[in-house]
């Protein structure tokens, strides 16, 4: 066994989520994306043709070993081969329990891909991607590499924070924390219960007129440079509207957005997370119109960078590798009593994978499946392709049923085209 | 005392290679922020740093995409709001 690097925080911080969502019967911290081929596609050829990839290879014998009181490290194992399922004669049934359901860990592999055929005949691959092996980039990155189209490193380089610095960023994000962390926000996931169904996904795919009218309603708003903070004060808003339709008056939202730690200007490297967070709360009242939650966000923002709370953070979960996973736990729980957030948010800027051909195999069309945190439960991944806003929501019927999630549909497209 | 553009260009650059960039990359004011990866919210930072170490404040008005799609075009922004 090899020792390839240290796990990073946010790596560790991927495995803590990953714990949380599979103790509720859930599959994990899994990112999917699939691609519909031709219907003319050769899947067992395709199935030789990844066997083969060096990338997949390699990426098949990545293990992590937690070994505390040291940093837990990413080994390298040498027998095992890449995970690729065939499957036939699927239906959309079968599509949902057992492909948005496959499970990838340690014990076989953090990568696995299913090529299916539907009894329609049509042709999809499904990679399913572990998050704490990949961040977002990494996840493009492993795809372009499994059509042979990568030439980054394996691991980012590692940066040591140094130990008085990582006490520092603990001390000071502890403070932050517990000065601005409560129970008290409100949640979409009703109850507590020991189990969850599966996950469920849905999207809006925007035309282009519609999102060209969104960029102005941003900017309307008072979003400037870039549209992230409207966009999300449409989701919360949506999401306090679901919660008041139940007769929930929540207090305010809490929710954080993933902010990427990579340094800038190449597509870098293949595994590890290299992310931090914002954090951001939003009150009853400033919920009541997009303008004033577009407003309080970007307070949020210009305090959280002034202070940098990203750094900060990051160090943070750096300093927490010491810490096993299970009081980790502990730790998280105690703060927000287990619901972490009011929702999820993701904004996976623009789109990366417009591939024509995958591995040789005409491709159609691609669609993505965020990882499912539940809690809360809910997720909601963005990203632009084409010049057009694409929405996927990823959740479990516990958060939200499918009648609540198609009026939040409804709702939410209106929050985006009215500026209301 | 004024800042001139040069040096405020030659600050900024410093400051982006240092922070956000890989070690091996260029950087090059005139080509777009988005070549180089560039997102919004280490844009932010940017005219957040231009606020900090110069006293010069962009009006939220003029934060648009052409004022921020490089360096190049955020440092001319910068000055013309020189007091």
């Amino acid at each position: 066994m090899t020792k390839l690097a240290h796990l990073s925080g946010s790596d560790y911080f991927h495995l803590l989520i990953d714990r949380k969502i599979k103790r509720f019967g859930l599959a994990g911290n899994i990112s999917r994306v699939h691609l519909q081929l031709d219907s003319l596609a050769d899947l067992p050829a395709l199935k030789r043709t990844l066997g083969a990839n060096s990338t997949f290879k390699k990426a098949a014998n990545i293990q992590y070993r937690l070994s505390w009181p040291f940093v837990p490290k990413w080994v390298k194992t040498e027998s095992r081969e890449p995970r690729i399922i065939l499957s036939e004669k699927l239906t959309t049934k079968d599509f949902r329990t057992q492909i948005h359901n496959r499970k990838v860990d340690n014990e076989k592999g953090l990568v696995c891909v299913d090529l299916c055929t539907m009894q329609d005949g049509t042709k999809h691959v499904v990679v399913s991607m572990h998050h704490a092996l990949f961040d977002h980039q990494g996840m493009m990155n492993f795809i372009h590499a499994l059509n042979g189209n990568f030439d980054g490193s394996d691991f980012a380089r590692s940066e040591s924070t140094g130990f008085w610095k990582s006490f520092m960023n603990f001390g000071a994000m502890t403070i932050y924390m517990l000065s601005r962390g409560s129970s008290n926000f409100g949640s979409l996931l009703r109850g507590k219960q020991s189990k969850y169904g599966l996950p469920r996904y849905d999207s809006i795919r925007l035309s282009a007129e519609d999102s060209n009218a969104i960029e102005k309603n941003a900017w309307n708003a008072g979003s400037r440079i870039g549209t992230s903070a409207y966009l999300i004060s449409c989701v919360a808003r949506s999401v306090n509207s679901t919660l008041k339709k139940r007769g929930e008056n929540a207090p305010y939202l809490w929710f954080s957005t993933p902010h990427k730690q990579r340094k800038l200007g190449t597509k870098g490297h293949l595994f590890s997370n290299q992310l931090s967070f914002l954090f951001f709360k939003l009150t009853r009242t400033e919920l009541n119109s997009t303008t004033t939650s577009v407003e309080s966000m970007n307070k949020q923002l210009r305090v959280q960078i002034k202070e940098q709370i990203t750094e900060k953070y990051a160090g943070l979960m750096d300093a927490l590798r010491y810490v096993p996973l299970f009081l980790y736990e502990q730790m998280v729980n105690l703060s927000a009593k287990g619901k972490l957030a009011s929702f999820g948010f993701s904004d996976l800027g623009t789109d990366q994978l417009q591939l024509e051909l995958f591995c040789g195999q005409k491709v159609k069309s691609i669609f993505r499946y965020p990882p499912v945190p539940t809690p809360p439960g809910f997720n909601v991944a963005v990203l632009r392709s084409n010049e057009q806003f694409e929405f996927v929501f990823g959740y479990v019927d516990e958060a939200i049923s499918e009648s609540e999630m198609q009026q939040f549909k409804i709702e939410f497209k209106n929050h985006l085209l009215n500026n209301d | 005392m004024a800042v001139t553009k040069e040096h405020l260009i030659q600050r900024i650059s410093d400051y982006l290679t240092k922070r956000f960039l890989a070690s091996e990359v260029v950087f090059n004011p005139k080509i777009a922020f988005a070549d180089f990866g560039i997102d919004s919210m280490t844009v932010v930072e940017l005219v957040m740093y231009i606020e900090e170490e110069f006293g010069i404040i962009i009006p939220a008005d003029q934060l648009t995409g052409d004022n921020l799609a490089s360096l190049e075009a955020l440092a001319n922004c910068a000055i013309q709001n020189q007091a």
